[in-house]
């Protein structure tokens, strides 16, 4: 067999199990999006048929009903808020662990590693008094400390490899020109790291964006609820009035934004987020 | 007798508790150097929350809320939805204008107020309800008594205890405290269409032998007697308590209730479970249960039409009401017994009141929960609740004969004048927290994976285990 | 367990073997306002931040784990070890144990192969003439298999449930059109022969896509004469994934094994959109759920707590796991703490 034919009969494989995956990933999204536009009696009576009068109904009630926009709001507040503390914190925290030696590091870093395996549920209820104190309960504010706090670690642990891979001249160079920590870390440091941060910084968003539990106990009042816990409610809301359409109409919503913001930064993500690793 | 004792020790318990747990939080602060503020903070503060300056007691204000009052109630978002009580609030913001009344919807009760409790900053009034509902053998303790509601005046000025149908006050009742107002007069059936079992000259079975020649009947029009959803497999075992106990007489209900070894073996108990395997084998459930969720399992009934009959509370027409067929007709008849001449009579239904509402002491305001309570319980709220939702709640004589044109209302009715002395109910599934236990076993036995053996065996060991864990507080009843 | 280690990989370009604890005390100098307030916003104010937020509470959920405390009231007994002592006795539980370690142990391991296998064929696995690249489209296929990770776990569960139900999900619908008449009706959820692995499959598809992109990146960081070399000496696309790719790749590889291991010991928000219930015979029943339903249903949060420390420990023996394995199997060696 020739390489050609050979290259050929692989090309096809690899498009044939590659397609077959594409599939799998994209019929449940186009399926929901189907369904968001049929009645429930509709989605009741057959998994495929076509909606007799698509209309954006079932959008309007989710809409209004599940208060996706406020949520959206929200959770677009407190995700970015969060977002930009933790990487910043983080990026600090990571550097010191990383380029400095001083009685602690260690401990601190093994602290970082508990963290990260602890599961949220244990802190909850310790968590809720924490806040309560603070009068951050029930607050965005509180939100935001809570998030940064939980993501912290894991933005530590991804940017130390980052920061022990620079070369240390570069920070030595700075400081014979009489730079200070500040500087070094802000004019040197952060720019090399940039491709670390960008990595971190995607795997922040969608875990913050996607964070369900701490939420849920942490802030109950409906007025500040974000996306995940809007769909919770309005899920099991849905599922006692039956209204399966607008569950899916608010499924579409809550997924929508996130797929373009992807769709529109995957070149960046892709090219940086190999860097990290767990070292 | 033994469990009074039993509460009683435990109390004492707490009481030298405390202080272990002092040093607990002293420990926990240690574990936390860079917290030692938290030391203060981590101990849930106890006691003493209900400090709000009330205002004078009088026969329009009977529990003395301040005038510019601000309360707050946290309402179960499920069936019923919460606008009513949102409406019974609007009543009471008519006579006390200056006051705030708040209602927050929840569909995870424990989950959410949980910390609330413990912290002692929980809210005025709590319709603890749902499948995330606080089990009441944790919180009995920390519950205001109604019983002053109860001698209230309604806001149509009649005594509110008068307005009543029997048997609200023992529902609610946990260690002889009432402490749970339980709003929603719900009566357990058996549902079907009336419209269809005409056309096709079905009657609906008295007896379990009746069911299973339906059974047949049903297979014939390629049909199935039931179908099952895999978070209500349990609303058989509700059918099959409601019918050993109607069937059996009083005795059966106790023995199950006090968690008595064996209480699942008894006659009237296994008759039923051997009946409902039979109608399992023969496969007149809709198959696939398990794998479905209640509510579109619920719609086979429903809207397709795929099973004859569906066992569930009053609330099924309400909950089903965007996926019910065309000229449906929804009307129940009692749960079928084992014999033609059953203990309590075949008339006899399970007849409770559900949606408790609770007043926690130490809410700030716990008197502007009362009058929410108060609000909820007078006519026109009452007559609110039964017109937009279908179901009638514990005031008599909200529900007109045609049951504001609800067939399915109007059966409710007909069937507890028709039972009248001979109803009953149970508690010990809620207050003990069985079901999530009880839905496993009961998926597996409609899935045909039990027989009514291993289910009688699975069900009794969730029983037992609790009879046997000291660290659950059991209640005497009888 | 988690001494760091330099990295032989490309991909994290490893510093020159000058960084040496000495450059770090080279740089000690005298304390300055510019130093002294760096080091208290950089390290002591985050710091502060996750002993309060995070380290605190746990620290105290390792106390309520040794309590009778039902979560409702502020009193509770110190009861020592009984809770753990408990759980070795409690059939319920030692269920849910069984099913974290299994998902522990399937998942990562399906993960991590199909994301390898899918990022070698759009980076390495196009034609063997020319330059070494990916099959045509591949930026197409790397696109579409990240976007299940943008889902929210909770709506996952959600569409998979649907996509499972008997009569009318996707799923059985198909089938049925294909001509399985048998499959009408079969509950994936509820039958417990598959109920464990279809809810494996869901998780899976979440993840897949964004370890795929992981490992993408990776292998673009190899350099193409290594690939090339391998080419020459006639190494197959399958040998060239084992014994080139894997290797080069390795830390990503353990990363990504370690955090998949951790996501599917807790699995929680999955399982319980999924089967609130824990599956047909506690078939899906996982310790979070255990966890859940004890301290909010049973209302005993001492004993649930106790559950959420096994789950810890659990979580840190897999890591400790991941990290021996693969220093056992020659990862990338060990020197030891640099700096």
């Amino acid at each position: 067999m020739s390489t050609r034919t050979g290259d050929r009969a692989h090309a096809v494989t690899s498009h044939v199990l590659l397609g077959f995956g594409a599939v799998l990933v994209v019929v449940p999204f186009l399926w929901v999006f189907l369904s968001s536009f049929k009645t429930t009696k509709e989605i009741l009576a057959s998994p495929f048929s076509l909606p007799a009068n698509p209309g954006i109904e079932n959008y309007v009630n989710a809409w209004t009903d599940a208060g996706i926009g406020k949520y959206f709001l929200n959770t677009l507040v407190v995700v970015t808020c969060a977002l930009i503390l933790v990487m910043l914190l983080g990026a600090l925290t990571a550097y010191v662990l990383a380029r400095f030696d001083f009685p602690g590091n260690r401990l601190i870093y093994n602290l970082m590693l508990a963290g990260l395996t602890f599961p949220v549920f244990l802190a909850i209820v310790p968590l809720f008094f924490v806040l309560r104190n603070a009068g951050l309960l029930n607050t965005l504010p509180g939100l935001i400390v809570t998030y940064v706090a939980f993501a912290f670690p894991f933005t530590v642990f991804f940017l130390f490899s980052f920061f022990r891979s620079l070369p240390h001249e570069v920070g030595e160079a700075a400081q014979v020109d009489g730079a200070g920590e500040w500087r070094t870390f802000f004019q040197i440091m952060l720019p090399m790291a940039r491709p670390g941060m960008a990595s971190v910084a995607i795997f922040n968003f969608l875990g913050l964006w996607n964070q369900f539990l701490l939420p849920v106990a942490l802030n109950t009042d409906t007025d500040n609820y974000v996306l995940t816990q809007g769909m919770a409610q309005f899920s099991s809301q849905a599922g006692y009035e039956i209204d399966f359409g607008a569950l899916y109409a608010g499924v579409v919503m809550t997924v929508i934004p996130v797929l373009v913001v992807y769709v529109l930064f995957q070149r960046r993500l892709q090219g940086s987020v190999a860097q990290g690793t767990f070292r | 007798m033994s469990t009074s004792k039993f509460t009683d020790s435990r109390l004492a318990q707490a009481a030298l508790d405390r202080r272990t747990f002092v040093r607990g939080a002293v420990a926990t602060a240690l574990l936390a150097p860079l917290g030692g503020a938290l030391a203060g903070c981590a101990v849930p503060s106890g006691g003493g929350g209900g400090a709000a300056t009330g205002g004078a007691v009088s026969a329009d204000n009977p529990f003395g809320l301040a005038s510019d009052a601000e309360v707050e109630a946290v309402i179960f978002n499920g069936g019923y939805g919460f606008d009513y009580v949102e409406f019974a609030a609007g009543e009471a913001g008519k006579l006390f204008p200056e006051a705030t009344f708040e209602v927050a919807p929840s569909t995870q009760i424990a989950q959410e107020l949980q910390p609330r409790f413990v912290g002692g900053t929980p809210p005025d009034l709590v319709d603890n309800s749902g499948a995330g509902a606080i089990g009441f053998n944790t919180i009995a303790d920390q519950l205001e008594e109604l019983d002053d509601v109860f001698e209230a005046n309604n806001y149509e000025g009649t005594r509110i205890a008068d307005t009543l149908y029997p048997g609200v006050q023992d529902t609610g009742t946990y260690n002889g405290r009432f402490v749970a107002l339980n709003y929603v007069m719900t009566l357990y059936a058996v549902w079907y269409s009336a419209s269809l079992f005409e056309e096709n000259g079905w009657a609906p079975p008295a007896t379990w032998q009746e069911a299973i020649d339906l059974g047949a009947e049903a297979k014939k029009a390629d049909k199935k007697l039931f179908v099952w959803g895999k978070e209500a497999a349990t609303y058989y075992q509700t059918m099959a308590l409601d019918s050993a106990i109607k069937s059996g007489g009083d005795e059966v209900r106790l023995a199950l209730e006090n968690l008595e070894p064996n209480a699942w073996s008894q006659d009237a108990m296994q008759e039923t479970l051997t009946a409902l395997e039979e109608i399992v084998a023969k496969g007149y459930f809709v198959p696939g249960g398990a794998g479905t969720q209640f509510t579109a399992a619920q719609a086979r009934w429903s809207n397709d039409q795929d099973a004859l009959l569906y066992p569930s509370g009053g609330w099924i027409e309400n909950e089903m009401k965007d996926a019910t067929a065309e000229g449906f007709e929804m009307t129940g008849f009692p749960t079928p017994a084992t014999s033609d001449s059953p203990a309590l009579g075949l008339e006899a239904v399970r007849a409770g009141s559900g949606e408790p509402f609770i007043v926690p002491s130490q809410a700030k305001n716990p008197a502007g929960g009362k009058e929410i309570l108060r609000a909820m319980l007078s006519t026109a709220a009452a007559t609110h609740f039964s017109e937009t939702k279908l179901a009638p709640t514990i005031v008599k004589g909200t529900v007109p004969a045609d049951g504001f044109g609800s067939t399915a209302l109007a059966a409710q009715t007909a069937m507890l004048d028709a039972a009248g002395e001979n109803t009953f109910n149970y508690q010990f599934v809620d207050y003990y927290g069985m079901n999530p236990d009880q839905l496993v076993v009961w998926n597996e036995f409609l899935s045909g994976g039990l027989d009514a053996k291993g289910l009688t065996q699975g069900l009794q060991r969730i029983s037992d285990d609790i009879a046997a864990d000291d660290s659950v507080e059991k209640i005497e009843v009888s | 367990m988690s001494s760091p280690r330099t990295s032989s990989s490309p991909a994290t370009a490893a510093p020159p073997s000058g960084a040496s604890p000495a450059s770090g005390r080279r740089r000690r100098r005298r304390l300055s306002f510019d130093r002294l307030s760096f080091f208290a916003v950089a390290l002591l104010l985050p710091l502060a931040v996750y002993v309060v937020f995070v380290i605190s509470p746990f620290a105290q959920a390792v106390y309520f784990a040794m309590t009778d405390w039902t979560g409702f009231t502020p009193e509770m007994a110190f009861v020592g070890l009984d809770n753990f002592t408990r759980l070795l006795g409690d059939d319920k539980f030692l269920r849910a144990l069984a099913n974290s370690v299994l998902l522990a142990l399937v998942v990562p391991a399906v993960t991590v192969v199909l994301a390898l296998a899918v990022a070698s064929m759009v980076t390495v696995g196009g034609p063997t003439t020319g330059g070494v690249r990916g099959i045509r489209g591949a930026g197409f296929y790397r696109v579409i298999s990240f976007f299940p990770y943008c889902v929210p776990a909770i709506v996952v569960g959600l569409v998979w449930a649907q996509v499972y139900d008997p009569a009318r999900g996707l799923l059985n619908g198909i089938l049925v059109g294909l001509g399985f008449e048998g499959m009408a009706d079969f509950p994936w959820l509820g039958d417990p022969r598959t109920a464990m692995a279809a809810s494996m499959f869901v998780i899976v598809w979440s993840f897949v896509g964004f370890y795929t992109v992981l490992f993408v990146a990776a292998i673009k960081g190899v350099p193409a004469e290594i690939y090339e070399a391998a080419r020459i000496d006639g190494a197959g696309r399958f040998r060239t994934a084992v014994s080139i790719t894997v290797p080069l790749i390795r830390d990503n590889v353990r990363t990504a094994w370690i955090y998949l291991g951790i996501a599917a010991i807790d699995c929680f928000v999955y399982m319980q959109a999924m089967n609130p219930g824990g599956g047909p015979g506690y078939a899906t029943f996982v310790i979070s759920q255990d966890l859940y339903q004890t301290a909010f249903t049973k209302g005993q949060f001492g004993y649930a707590t106790a559950m959420g420390v096994v789950l810890a420990a659990v979580t840190l023996l897999f890591a400790g796991l991941v990290f021996l394995v693969d220093r056992l199997t020659g990862g990338a060696g060990d020197e030891g703490r640099r700096a």
